[in-house]
């Protein structure tokens, strides 16, 4: 009973100083009480929608049926992740794409239950040939800054992630649309982000972005593809405002979205806000004003939770079991199976004995994933036996690996098959800074140890990405692979496909050239079902050719406080849907 | 230290002064305070058993630390009764074997850091109250520099700075950082113990006999001057050692003490602590009872040599 009641007094208090800072720079400090900021609070905002309607009243949404119970608390989330950008075009890890969801709309959104895409800022997205796309956006839609969300929006978006000298993160999701390659040159990024172009690309624009009037955009895609569609709802997709692609700094760090939230401030590294934007037309919107999100870079928000200061949190490994044990914790607990992969790869450009497929397959089997993960991440994972996830997405099936059971004695078999273990060397596992996975991974290489007889030594390094981009790995490492779209192509193209024949793809130096036909006939596909069918065969060429080792799917799990109902995890980041969210009143 | 040709020597030279204040030497009356004072030969024998333990662990276990079967994971303490008398941690390696063969980093680190800190000490301290002038100055002004510097913020900035940098995984390549870090901060003591005590027995009158007789400035260092100056010394060091022990559990803590894979108590206790408040506790207490009895016997030990060996405060 205190703690409900303590929330609430912050959560008031939050609300206070949220409308407080709205109120923009100049009336800081001046003591006045919250009712009395409220007056000015949307004065300090520029653009047309964001007036000081009272929330009730916003926008009249029609078919929303959340307005009319619009809490006024504040959700207290946390961000783990190390975010540095909220630009719609390099977010690409979990936890920017779930602020994201919130300060965008994109032209489709996924079904949280079966993963199914619906159009939402698109009205209609039609094609005949899977090549040619037609997209219907609907009227009347704006940016928070009160510029249209047009065919213009989207196209602008587009354009700048395909251009390479920009070298976003989701610059590679363009690829199969017309006039591409053109648009990349070469350049070299530094370690600050500093990009250096050393031959300029031939093209500005993509070839197959057409704008047929305001609200239609025409995409041609270089080949075929019958998934298109489906990608359309990843963050990459997002449309960007005229004023954004002018700041883009600005707009990494305030973005200017068309969502039913906007932020307000983002002190980098330590906490990021957002309220809603009264000006927000359609009718997925949250059921209350503020959110704010804490930074905590891989430390544990655990007892920031248990103290009542964040309202969703999961416990570390090794509170797991008590937290558990707990009835009035475990009646807070919500779980859904997740759809994100943790993958053992392979230098497999360094050669032996990473190379060799008996050597993959010994460390493979040598794993322990059932026990390792009942111990270490009890109900947070589960033992993957295929590279895409079972049920979670079309295509996923269990069982597609065949070395990914537990056997020491076959393990030990394969590994003297490859030729054994150079004596005395020690196999070096690199891994992200990361207390839970380090923990995860020391069961594993202990797994390995004891049934290969291998010594091995964790290297947990903060660079984890730059250093696997530039292949500067020399041991087996940790990859985990978190889903954009609900598509089984999405585990394998991305992460496998797109290599030069000789020296393989960037991160792994794999390259088959059955794969890359398998992947192709998908793409050619004359309906997704058939493009599915044809993903999941090359699928069974990875397992045969075994570049990677599947440990584990994520299981999503979270422990929420007393003042949140209806909470559901997106299957894909296990964030939760903050559209759906309700706050006990 | 107590190397019998210098206590010889100490004997020889300072006979005449002790004899006056009391028969024997001051290490034979050293020798004879300890004896008779039990608690002292207790925490001996203590610090004794885990001397050994770092040196023979596997008098002590037979278990490989680093072999570790998930399948055995979260065994409680079985004694007696089976292969892990003191249980196993989450990840099921055993507890017994962490904990003995954890001793040896431990202590090993303390005893380099306040090796070396001694010798650099003793040198400098030495050097700068016998010569005076600008030895002395410069030395001193060292000192201040190095101590007006917290240890623990010094540790941190260094030890996360070289945090990259590969020393092998050997035993001393993963304590190599931390006693190179402790020594930088840990000889500054010392020499301000032996400059004070150089300063007064370099003008005792045998002293000056022998600077008369034409002895050279390292003679008279090493002969004269530093077998008397430095019994205080001796009876800094096992209290030091034990607050090494300590540090190193502090920095394992923060996460940038002994390199993993080696374990040490600290890492021991770091990793025990995480899952005290579940049903585990028994990992931490194993590492924090063997850390918290040696500490203790150090420190008593040091307490009995100070009260021997310092003619001030008998």
């Amino acid at each position: 009973m205190t703690r409900h009641v303590r929330l609430t007094v912050t959560a008031v208090a939050t609300v206070a100083a949220l409308t407080l800072t709205a109120c923009g720079s100049g009336s800081d400090d001046s003591g006045t009480s919250g009712t009395s900021a409220a007056g000015p609070a949307g004065s300090g905002q520029s653009g047309a929608g964001s007036g000081a309607a009272p929330a009730g009243s916003g926008a009249g949404a029609p078919a929303g049926g959340n307005d009319a119970e619009v809490s006024d608390a504040v959700v207290k989330l946390v961000l783990n992740q190390d975010v540095d950008t909220l630009l719609p075009m390099d977010s690409n890890v979990g936890d920017n794409i779930g602020v994201l969801d919130v300060i965008y709309d994109g032209l489709v959104r996924y079904d949280p239950k079966t993963s199914k895409p619906y159009n939402y800022v698109a009205q209609d997205i039609a094609t005949k040939d899977n090549k040619v796309w037609t997209i219907k956006i609907k009227d009347g839609l704006t940016f928070q800054n009160g510029e249209p969300v047009d065919a213009a929006a989207f196209a602008r978006s587009w354009n700048y992630s395909a251009y390479g000298p920009n070298a976003v993160a989701n610059n590679y999701f363009f690829e199969r649309i017309d006039g591409y390659e053109p648009m990349q040159g070469e350049y070299e990024e530094d370690d600050a982000g500093k990009v250096t172009v050393t031959k300029e690309p031939t093209a500005k624009e993509l070839s197959g972005l057409k704008i047929v009037d305001p609200l239609t955009l025409e995409v041609t895609l270089t080949a075929p593809f019958a998934g298109f569609s489906t990608m359309l709802g990843y963050t990459g997709f997002f449309p960007v405002a005229k004023a954004c692609i002018d700041d883009v700094s600005g707009c990494a760090v305030k973005p200017i979205g068309n969502g039913p939230f906007q932020v307000d401030q983002w002190d980098q590294g330590q906490k990021l806000t957002a309220s809603r934007w009264d000006g927000y037309t359609l009718p997925e919107s949250p059921a209350f004003t503020g959110i704010e999100w804490t930074e905590y870079a891989g430390k544990s928000s655990w007892p920031d939770f248990q103290a009542g200061d964040i309202d969703v949190s999961a416990p570390p490994p090794a509170l797991w079991a008590q937290a558990n044990a707990d009835p009035d914790l475990s009646s807070r607990k919500v779980e859904s199976p997740g759809a994100a992969l943790t993958y053992i790869g392979f230098p497999l450009y360094k050669g032996k004995p990473y190379d060799n497929i008996e050597f993959r397959k010994a460390i493979s089997m040598a794993i322990d994933r059932k026990t390792i993960i009942e111990k270490i991440l009890p109900g947070q994972a589960v033992p993957a036996t295929s590279w895409v996830v079972p049920d979670g997405v079309p295509g996923g099936k269990a069982g597609t690996c065949e070395w990914c059971r537990f056997d020491p004695a076959a393990a030990k078999a394969a590994l003297a098959k490859a030729g054994g273990w150079p004596a005395g060397q020690t196999l070096t596992i690199h891994l992200g800074k990361d207390e839970t996975s380090e923990q995860y991974f020391k069961a594993i290489g202990d797994s390995i140890k004891l049934n290969l007889g291998i010594d091995y030594k964790l290297d947990p390094t903060p660079d984890f990405f730059d250093r696997r981009s530039s292949r500067g790995f020399t041991g087996i490492f940790r990859n985990n692979w978190f889903p954009d779209y609900p598509l089984n192509e999405n585990y394998l193209a991305p992460v496998y496909g797109g290599g030069d024949a000789k020296k393989g793809n960037k991160n792994l130096g794999f390259y088959d050239a059955k794969f890359e036909q398998a992947i192709k006939a998908g793409d050619a596909a004359p309906n997704l079902d058939e493009a599915v069918v044809k993903y999941a065969d090359a699928e069974k060429i990875l397992a045969a050719d075994f570049p990677t080792v599947p440990v584990s799917f994520s299981q999503n799990v979270a422990f929420y406080s007393e003042r949140l109902d209806n909470v559901v995890l997106d299957p894909f980041s296990g964030s939760v849907e903050l559209r759906l969210l309700k706050i006990k009143q | 230290m107590s190397d019998p040709s210098v206590s010889a020597l100490v004997a020889e030279e300072t006979a005449t002064v002790d004899r006056v204040q009391g028969g024997g030497s001051l290490w034979s009356n050293a020798w004879r305070t300890l004896r008779r004072r039990p608690e002292v030969i207790v925490a001996a024998l203590v610090a004794l058993f885990f001397v050994v333990v770092a040196a023979f662990p596997r008098l002590f276990t037979s278990q490989d630390p680093q072999r570790c079967d998930i399948s055995n994971s979260g065994i409680r303490p079985q004694w007696f009764s089976g292969p892990h008398p003191f249980g196993t941690d989450i990840a099921g390696c055993d507890l017994l074997a962490s904990v003995v063969y954890g001793a040896r980093p431990s202590l090993l680190l303390a005893f380099i850091v306040v090796g070396l800190s001694v010798l650099i000490g003793v040198t400098l301290g030495t050097l700068s109250g016998y010569y005076l002038g600008w030895v002395d100055t410069a030395i001193s002004r060292a000192v201040e520099v190095f101590l007006v510097i917290p240890l623990l913020l010094a540790a941190l900035l260094l030890l996360s700075l070289f945090r990259t940098v590969d020393t092998g995984s050997s035993v001393l390549g993963s304590i190599l950082q931390p006693a190179l870090v402790l020594t930088a901060f840990g000889w500054m003591g010392y020499t301000r113990y032996v400059r004070a005590n150089v300063l007064e027995t370099k003008n005792l009158d045998y002293v000056v006999a022998a600077k008369v007789l034409g002895a050279s400035d390292l003679r008279i260092m090493v002969r004269h001057v530093l077998p008397n100056a430095i019994g205080t010394v001796t009876a800094l060091i096992p209290t030091a050692i034990a607050g090494v022990i300590s540090t190193e559990a502090v920095l394992a803590f923060l996460g940038i003490g002994v390199r993993p894979p080696a374990v040490s108590w600290g890492i021991l206790i770091s990793n025990g602590s995480e899952r005290f408040t579940g049903d585990s506790q028994y990992l931490l207490l194993f590492p924090l009872g063997c850390l918290v009895l040696t500490v203790l016997a150090l420190v008593v030990l040091g307490d009995g040599l100070r009260d021997a060996l310092d003619p001030k405060l008998r």
